[in-house]
C-alpha cells in the first residue's frame, strides 16, 4: 500500500499527513482516547488540494489513530476578493483577481483556507 | 460529542518555515525560492545566476528533485559553492514540492553564516509548491515562452504568490508565436504587482537585469 501511495504522490499527502497531526494534536491535549467520527474541514478554492485525493491520503494516513475510519466533512469556501480601492467585495472566477467594478487591485479575504474546524467523537462517548 | 478546535492545517509547516527564515536571516543570508514548470529553465537560469555572482558574493544552493543529482552536479561544474540535493522520493513519499521540514532537514546541523544569497530550486511544478512556506525571502517563478501564454489563468495560484516572474526563453518568442502582451495581461488579472523580467538563459540577454533585482535584496 505505501508503495502505492509513493507512486501516487501529490501534495495532498502532506496536507493530508498535517490534517492527521494537528487532528490527533488537539484530541491528545484533551486526554480524548476514543475515536473520532468525522472532521470538519475547511478547504478554499484559491488552494491547489484537490478534495478527493485528500479524502484518499487521510483515510491512509489515519490507519491505527483515533481517526481511522473517521469521515472527512469537506467545506469548500469560494475565492471571496476585496479591492483596495472602491471596497466592493466580489467571488470573482478563479482566474481573474482584479475587481469586477473597477479593474483596480483586490485583496484576498476568503479562498485560502486549510483548516480543522472540528472533530465530532464517536457515539461510544456517551 | 464534538470538539471545535479550529486549526491552520499547514501550521506545523509554517511554525518550521519562521524557524528557517530566523536561520537564514542569523546567517545574514538572503533566500530565494526558484519555482516553475519541469523544463522553464530553472537550472539554466541559475547557472548564469551563479556564474555572474560567484565572484562578488558567497552562495549556496539547496536543489530539490524527486530524484537523482542532474541539477546539482551542473551547477558544480559552475562553481565551487555549497550544493545540498533534496530527493523526495528518499524520505519524503516522492512529493513534488519542497516544504519546511524538508528545508530544515537538508541544512541540519551546517551553519554557513555570511552566505550571501540562498537558492532554493524547487520540484519543477506549477501546483504544489505555491502552498508551502520554506522560510523564503522571495518567491520567484522561472516561466518560458514554450509554455504558452494562458498558465497564469490556468495555474493562477502559483502565478499568484510570486514576486518575480522570469520569462525565460525571450530568444525564441517570435519562432513560438507568443504573444507578450497576451501574456502579460494574464499575469496582471493574476498578480498586478508581478515584476516580469525577460531574459534568455541561452543567449543571456535579460540575465543582468536580474541580477541586479539580487543587488538590490543583498544591499536589503
Amino acid at each position: 500500500l505505501l508503495a502505492m501511495v509513493v507512486s501516487e504522490a501529490m501534495h495532498e499527502l502532506g496536507i493530508a499527513r498535517s490534517l492527521v497531526e494537528v487532528a490527533v494534536a488537539a484530541m491528545t491535549e484533551r486526554c480524548v482516547t476514543i475515536p473520532a467520527k468525522s472532521l470538519q474541514v475547511e478547504v478554499g478554492r484559491f488552494t491547489s488540494v484537490v478534495p478527493d485525493s485528500l479524502r484518499f491520503y487521510f483515510e491512509v494516513l489515519s490507519r491505527e489513530t483515533l481517526l481511522e475510519g473517521a469521515e472527512l466533512a469537506i467545506e469548500t469556501i469560494p475565492l471571496r476578493t476585496r479591492c483596495q480601492k472602491c471596497l466592493v467585495e466580489a467571488e470573482p472566477d478563479i482566474a481573474s483577481l482584479l475587481c469586477p467594478s473597477c479593474d483596480g487591485l483586490v485583496e484576498v479575504v476568503g479562498g485560502r483556507e486549510l483548516r480543522l474546524i472540528s472533530i465530532e467523537l464517536s457515539d461510544e462517548a456517551a | 460529542v464534538i470538539i471545535k478546535d479550529v486549526r491552520n492545517i499547514l501550521s506545523a509547516n509554517d511554525r518550521i518555515a519562521v524557524a528557517n527564515r530566523e536561520r537564514f536571516t542569523r546567517w545574514d543570508s538572503y533566500v530565494v525560492n526558484l519555482m516553475g514548470a519541469p523544463g522553464a529553465g530553472k537550472t539554466a537560469i541559475l547557472e548564469r545566476t551563479i556564474k555572474g555572482l560567484s565572484e562578488r558574493y558567497r552562495l549556496a544552493v539547496i536543489e530539490g528533485d524527486v530524484r537523482g543529482s542532474y541539477d546539482r552536479d551542473r551547477l558544480r561544474r559552475v562553481a565551487d559553492i555549497p550544493i545540498v540535493q533534496i530527493n523526495t522520493e528518499i524520505a519524503y513519499g516522492g512529493e513534488c514540492h519542497l516544504d519546511a521540514l524538508m528545508i530544515a532537514n537538508a541544512i541540519g546541523d551546517v551553519e554557513l553564516p555570511g552566505t550571501d544569497l540562498v537558492f532554493i530550486e524547487n520540484v519543477g511544478n506549477l501546483v504544489c509548491p505555491a502552498e508551502f512556506d520554506v522560510g523564503e525571502n522571495s518567491k520567484v517563478m522561472v516561466a518560458s515562452v514554450t509554455e504558452g501564454e494562458d498558465k497564469p489563468l490556468k495555474y493562477p495560484l502559483m502565478y499568484s504568490v510570486c514576486d518575480v516572474l522570469l520569462l525565460n526563453k525571450s530568444d525564441i518568442a517570435v519562432a513560438v508565436d507568443f504573444d507578450r502582451e497576451l501574456f502579460r495581461q494574464n499575469c496582471r488579472s493574476v498578480n498586478p504587482g508581478l515584476l516580469i523580467i525577460e531574459v534568455s538563459a541561452r543567449s543571456g540577454e535579460g540575465i543582468p537585469a536580474w541580477l541586479g533585482w539580487l543587488d538590490r535584496r543583498v544591499a536589503g
